[in-house]
């Protein structure tokens, strides 16, 4: 028999136990502010970022401008922000090469001159050179501007070829080659097994690009190559490989090298990286590589979208219930919700939930009471923030779709401000933006996209740099590439071929996308974790900046035009290491990266100088 | 940290290692058989066993090819602690283990807690320390003179020749890099890398390598001193067993380290971590257990047995000889000597029944354990060591001695030059340098010079030429004058000998005799060329020992003279305390007139920046990740962390306008030595030795010859001018790769990193590729 005074005092212990263990859920289901978008909440000036993005975009394009295709005149060259010019000489207009550079130079605050020649600009004086000039290869005539290139490299000026001119040019040109350091064109045109990226050119580890175990089916890179011999003064960031190991490595073919002559540098580019926007990143790494420290803006970004994502209705309940025993509702939110979080809480990432509440509106399922609640909820917990997805299977126009969802929404999360918006079709957006009048930045999946844009004064547009599904050798160095050039992945997620399969199943789905997502970008954890609506304002700030930086002995000085509360830049050292900074949090990338996170306009940044353990 | 700083701790680190293995643990196990000794008799037995087992050991194991860390501490831990156990084991060690299983067993069934059980431990632990620091508060307390008088001949050797070290970081003698060679070749057990040689020296320095993990270099660096204080101390013990008053020994010791009328060939070497100065700690050792024997003897009344305590103390004697030979046969022959000379002056004892047959039969066994190994080698296919092979033609006269000689000898207006450092090791250049550039000897007569048999002189200018040879390579003189004070103290040494006979002190007056025959030998051993005698070791090594010697008659004498003189006072205190006194007081006065020596700065053949620079590679990079283009040094230094890369093939690489050829050294990094000012390793200095790296040099073509002449006289200059504007002109190009690594008035170290899968090309137009 249990006593009246053990039984009251065994009832209060269960009662404090179970108290205990709710109180957390109580707490977290009453506290739950899920129906408002905490990421929407901002104190930014996005309408002064944008103007001051104008303003810099019109000063560099008026400086562009006025000295694009013109006669090189050493006048034009003594006065303004000499050190921080751009030429690029192609003959024939802007081609795709170009487009790449011009992006650049917006996202690196530089004006980009363009010239069909460079006839006069060897007569300026070196302290007036252009900070860099880019060359497209292919589109030069050799005969004329070879030999004002050495002289220009020989005063000091840096030249990029962004594109190598033909093999045969290479071969018949002395002076290319000297400019180069080409000892020998082994081969105008080779096979070779793979690529190896050595480290310290991109942001991330080095990579050998050939096939291996655990590497099927991810080459795609073009193989069939020119075969350079570099020699004496150049230092090789991506080389050939052939599987004859016999081969010394220093005759291997060179890629991507660098070459000193006399006063300056060249850089070279074998290969079509710079035909794609992803490739802007070979001209950040070699400007990287140039001096012995190098800093610009970057935006600081990594984001994870899941676009399309279904689960509200029990639309295509039938075939999904013969795949997965499970219907869509309880599919997305039993099995997908939860492994997604599950490969959120690995990779630290925030997801961006593009909802649509329907895929088909024309028939008569409509989306379940509270199932926007729920996931609002979870996401609310620290994961992400909610937009919409414009995807559909029916045949409404998206005004339609848009305002069905819009009353499922209302009715739902009244308070929840939408501000980013999936577009698979981004012809649509204006009839997206009539409805959603708080959005503030869009998703679309467009090749060959600028990243990063403005699509009106308050609308930006973020491109979707990556699928995730597949990881191949190309896609990789894109990764790379953008990385180093802009900290900003954009990686989405299409859900849509969960709650409509067609091939894999979501376990395949799972499998590859986490396998991917947690191991190739995983050199990039230092940079930010984000919701697009954080994305988008660091964009904003990330355009409407300009910065100045300058080296005095071991003191390293950065002033930021245009601040607004943050900014962020690469920092990357050479050949120091850095012993105290001001004004900014900074992070270690590795080989010589940093990130730093600019707190105020000025920042300082001292470098150590070197003393031995033992003297 | 400082690198003074960082050598003193090496230093305190290799001294505590070294009589920790070599003293301590040897007491630990023999302490019961010397414990009726005095302290001096103790130390000199242990240290000899220690030294001899670990040699041994070594050269056992490396000539079966398992010599390992592993291998040396069970070799040298096992036998201790069965030794210990042994000898023992009634003492201490059986109620140790009962005791300690008692209490093993307490606290296994739980009736001892571990609080207790560790306070017993720190307890036991506590009263041994107290029991050890009382002893050795007694002991100094009865033996406070020799306490006070050790410390002081410590201290005056550790000002003399120890602050060298803390100065000079290279090494002080060219050939120290050809053992640090053989060394290395010892970690892939590889004894006798280079031909059969005594590898005594070189075991020991292993030893202490491969257990601990101290780098050779570093011991090579500090061993001098180690070795020095060693030499020291076994003249103190020897010439304490030998005197009658407690002072003598001291004083004579002082003189030796203090006075300034030593010749700089007399001690310059004991500046070098050498295997002759090695062995020639157990020089005096041998005669220190022959005169224990023989005193064993007097006390056994002809007694027999294998566990006499004289049989021990001729086991001893056969150690040392074994040693000597084991580390240099030069030490053996100054041995052989000796013993020939203490032979003569106790003939009356030695060829008594029990006492010649024994020490002859010692003796040889000894010389048979230290052939043995390199017999043994021999047998196996190896052939001599070059230099092996040298001394043995100069002692059967295929070789003559002034082919040694005339590498350092050099005429210069009617001086003969000696460059300061003297001839080191017949291996090598043989030059060791010191820091105040040259002295000069006196002047030799052509006739002397050409003089090939003292038959052609007269008996006066032989003699006279004995003198000025004595004074000029053992003494400062430039006359004869040092030679004849030392003649005459011969003379003396026999006429006290002799008294002392008379006055049947007998052992006194045969150690006079004896010490007096033996520099009547050196006399003529240094006059050996002109007197036309096979010619045993050259004048230059011959001084090391006749100095070394002279000391011993000088002990010797300043004991009789002291015995005599303080049987007039009365008070032990006053006869210990008034000599001493006496003496400080004169070196006080001596040391005013400038005849007290100051310590010298011997100059090494590395930087001070290179070393620096080797400590901090070492220290700042994986195992053979690294690459050191130098001329040449710090090849041996870093063999075995890293890969090296001659200045002579870099420059070699870039000749032609061109260099057309690819040059890579494939590491990581890669530093590059470059002297600014750079040494001069020529025996010749030329004309401009000390002058800058300059672009005229560099201008000048690549001197092209065979191995390290390159690196020598005026030839370096040019190489490091080169090398010089080699690496400017890198630098120029790879702006972000190379960088200062470390710079003074005289080094500059230049470090590139580089990715090793694809290394730069070193071999370019820098403009001097000539």
């Amino acid at each position: 028999m249990v006593s009246r005074r053990n039984f009251f005092t065994m009832l209060i212990l269960l009662m404090i136990m179970i108290f205990m263990f709710m109180f957390s859920s109580v707490l977290k289901q009453v506290l739950n502010e899920y129906g408002t978008n905490s990421y929407a909440q901002t104190d930014a000036d996005e309408g002064r970022l944008r103007g001051d993005y104008d303003a810099l975009s019109a000063k560099l394009s008026d400086e562009a401008k006025a000295l694009s295709g013109k006669a090189i005149l050493p006048d034009d060259y003594d006065e303004g922000d000499a050190d921080k010019r751009v030429i690029f000489l192609c003959r024939g207009g802007e081609n795709e090469v170009g487009k790449v550079v011009n992006a650049w130079c917006g996202y690196m605050k530089r004006p980009m001159i363009t010239y069909n020649t460079l006839d006069g600009l060897e007569y300026i004086s070196s302290s007036a050179l252009p900070e860099v000039i880019i060359v497209d290869g292919e589109n030069v005539n050799w005969n004329k501007e070879a030999d004002r290139l050495l002289h220009l490299t020989q005063n000091g000026a840096c030249v990029i070829f962004a594109r190598m001119p033909q093999p045969k040019e290479i071969k018949n040109s002395a002076v290319l080659r000297e400019l180069m350091g080409i000892k020998d064109v082994y081969s105008e045109k080779i096979a070779i097994d793979g690529i190896r990226l050595f480290p310290g050119f991109f942001i991330g580890t080095e990579e050998e690009y050939a096939d291996g175990p655990g590497k099927e089916g991810r080459q795609d890179l073009k193989l069939t190559l020119p075969w350079y011999v570099t020699g004496e003064a150049s230092k090789v960031y991506m080389m050939g490989i052939v599987n004859d190991r016999s081969r010394k490595s220093q005759f291997l073919p060179s890629i991507v090298w660098r070459h000193a002559y006399g006063d300056g540098k060249c850089f070279c580019i074998t290969g079509d990286y710079l035909t794609e926007m992803s490739g802007m990143g070979f001209l950040t790494a070699c400007l990287g590589e140039k001096d012995s420290y190098d800093i610009y803006p970057v935006i600081n970004a990594q984001n994870l979208v899941l676009a399309n994502y279904g689960g509200f209705s029990d639309e295509n309940g039938d075939a999904l219930e013969a795949i997965y025993d499970q219907r869509q509702i309880p599919l997305f939110r039993d099995v997908v919700g939860p492994s997604v979080i599950s490969m959120t809480e690995r990779s630290k990432d925030k997801i961006s939930l593009m909802v649509t509440p329907q895929m088909d509106y024309e028939d008569d399922i409509e989306p379940e009471d509270n199932m926007l609640v729920f996931y609002l909820r979870l996401l609310n917990e620290g994961y992400g923030e909610a937009g919409l997805s414009t995807k559909q299977v029916s045949n409404l126009s998206l005004a339609q779709k848009l305002g069905k969802d819009r009353v499922y929404w209302e009715r739902e999360a009244a308070d929840y401000v939408l501000r980013s918006l999936y577009l698979d079709d981004a012809t649509h957006y204006e009839d997206a933006k009539a409805l959603l009048p708080d959005l503030r930045t869009i998703v679309i999946e467009e090749k060959n996209a600028k990243p990063v844009t403005y699509v009106d004064d308050e609308v930006t547009c973020q491109v979707a740099t990556s699928d995730c599904l597949t990881h191949t050798f190309s896609q990789d160095i894109a990764l790379k590439s953008l990385e180093t050039a802009l900290g900003y992945s954009n990686v989405v997620f299409d859900m849509f071929e969960v709650s409509h399969p067609s091939g894999d199943d979501y376990a395949d789905f799972s499998r590859k996308t986490s396998s991917n997502l947690l191991s190739f970008w995983k050199p990039y954890a230092g940079f930010a974790k984000t919701t697009l609506s954080e994305s988008d304002l660091r964009i904003r700030r990330f355009m409407a900046l300009d910065y100045h930086d300058a080296r005095k002995g071991s003191e390293i000085t950065l002033h930021v035009d245009n601040f607004d509360k943050e900014a962020f830049f690469i920092l990357k050292l050479n050949r120091d290491e850095i012993d105290e900074v001001e004004g900014a949090t900074i992070t270690d990338l590795g080989d010589g990266f940093f990130l730093l996170g600019a707190t105020q306009e000025d920042v300082k940044i001292t470098v150590k100088v070197r003393t031995l353990y033992y003297y | 940290m400082s690198m003074q700083l960082l050598t003193f701790l090496q230093l305190i680190l290799l001294i505590a290692l070294y009589l920790g293995v070599v003293v301590l643990i040897p007491a630990s196990v023999f302490h019961g058989k010397f414990e009726n000794h005095p302290f001096y008799v103790r130390y000199t037995a242990y240290f000899c066993i220690g030294n001899f087992y670990v040699m041994n050991l070594v050269y056992v194991l490396q000539l079966f090819h398992i010599s390992s860390r592993a291998t040396l501490i069970i070799g040298v831990v096992v036998p201790a602690a069965l030794g210990v156990a042994v000898f023992h084991w009634q003492d201490w060690v059986k109620a140790s283990l009962v005791q300690a299983g008692e209490t093993t067993h307490n606290v296994i069934v739980n009736t001892m807690g571990f609080r207790l059980f560790f306070a017993r431990i720190f307890q036991n632990l506590w009263q041994a320390i107290v029991s050890i620091l009382k002893a050795i508060g007694e002991n100094m307390v009865t033996k406070w003179f020799d306490w006070i008088g050790t410390l002081v001949i410590i201290g005056i050797v550790a000002w003399q020749y120890g602050s060298n070290i803390f100065m000079t970081y290279g090494y002080t003698a060219s050939d120290m890099l050809v053992h640090n060679a053989w060394i290395n070749a010892m970690c892939n057990n590889d004894i006798f890398t280079n031909g059969v040689y005594p590898f005594g020296f070189h075991c020991i320095i292993y030893f202490f390598h491969e257990v601990f993990g101290i780098k050779t270099y570093v011991i090579l660096r500090l061993f001098p001193f180690l070795e020095t204080m060693l030499i020291h101390f076994e003249l103190l013990f020897f010439l304490r067993l030998i005197s009658k008053t407690e002072s003598a020994a001291y004083i004579a010791t002082g003189c030796y380290v203090l006075l300034n009328i030593w010749g700089k060939s007399a001690y310059m070497r004991y500046y070098s971590a050498l295997p002759q100065e090695f062995g020639m700690i157990f020089i005096l050792p041998c005669l220190f257990f022959l005169i224990l024997f023989f005193r064993a003897r007097d006390d056994e009344n002809g007694e027999k047995g294998f566990k006499n305590e004289s049989t021990t103390m001729l086991k001893l004697f056969g150690m040392n000889v074994c040693m000597t030979f084991a580390a240099h046969f030069y030490d053996t022959i100054a041995l052989g000597i000796f013993c020939v000379a203490f032979a003569i002056a106790f003939c009356r004892v030695i060829f008594k029944k029990g006492y010649f047959g024994r020490i002859m039969v010692t003796g040889i066994l000894g010389l048979v354990v230290a052939i043995l190994p390199m017999w043994f080698a021999f047998l196996c296919g190896t052939q001599l060591e070059g230099s092996l092979r040298w001394g043995l033609g100069v002692m059967n006269g295929t070789v003559q001695e002034e082919d040694a000689d005339k590498a350092n000898l050099r005429l210069n207006q009617g001086k003969i030059e000696v460059p300061v450092i003297p001839a080191m090791d017949e291996s090598t250049e043989q030059i060791l340098r010191a820091g105040t550039a040259t002295a000069s000897l006196p002047a030799m007569d052509a006739q002397t010079q050409t003089a090939t048999a003292t038959y052609a002189l007269g008996l006066g200018n032989f003699f006279g030429n004995m003198m000025k040879n004595v004074s000029g390579y053992v003494f400062i003189s430039e006359q004869s004058s040092f030679g004849v004070i030392v003649f005459v103290m011969i003379f003396i040494g026999f006429i006290l000998g002799a008294l002392a006979l008379l006055k049947r002190e007998k052992e006194q007056g045969r150690m006079l005799l004896a010490a007096s025959i033996n520099l009547l030998f050196f006399y003529f051993l240094i006059m050996s060329r002109e007197m036309g005698i096979p010619v045993l070791m050259d004048k230059n090594r011959t001084s090391v020992y006749l100095g070394y010697f002279s000391i011993i008659l000088l002990g010797l004498v300043i004991d009789y003279g002291l015995n005599v003189g303080m049987a007039l006072f009365e008070g032990d205190t006053l006869k210990k305390v008034f000599p001493a006194l006496f003496a400080v007081i004169c070196f006080i006065f001596l040391g005013l007139f400038g005849w007290v020596r100051m310590p010298q700065r011997v100059e090494a053949f590395q930087k001070n920046g290179a070393i620096i620079c080797v400590t901090n590679i070492l220290r700042e990079n994986e195992p053979n990740t690294f690459n050191i283009i130098s001329a040449n040094d710090e090849l041996r230094m870093t063999e075995e962390y890293g890969y090296h890369y001659e200045v002579k093939d870099l420059l070699i690489e870039n000749l032609g306008l061109n260099a057309n050829n690819y040059l890579s050294v494939p590491s990581s990094r890669v530093y590059v030595f470059i002297e600014k000012i750079p040494g001069d390793y020529d025996d010749k200095p030329y004309e401009g030795s000390g002058s800058p790296i300059s672009e005229t040099n560099a201008m000048k073509p690549l001197p092209i010859s065979m191995g390290i002449n390159i690196y020598k006289g005026y030839y370096r200059n040019v190489v490091m001018s080169k090398l010089y504007y080699w690496a400017k002109a890198f630098q120029e190009t790879y702006e972000n790769e190379m960088s200062v690594y470390y710079e003074d008035d005289e080094f500059i170290c230049y470090e590139i990193r580089q990715n090793v899968d694809r290394p730069y090309d070193l071999s370019f137009n820098y403009g001097y590729n000539n």
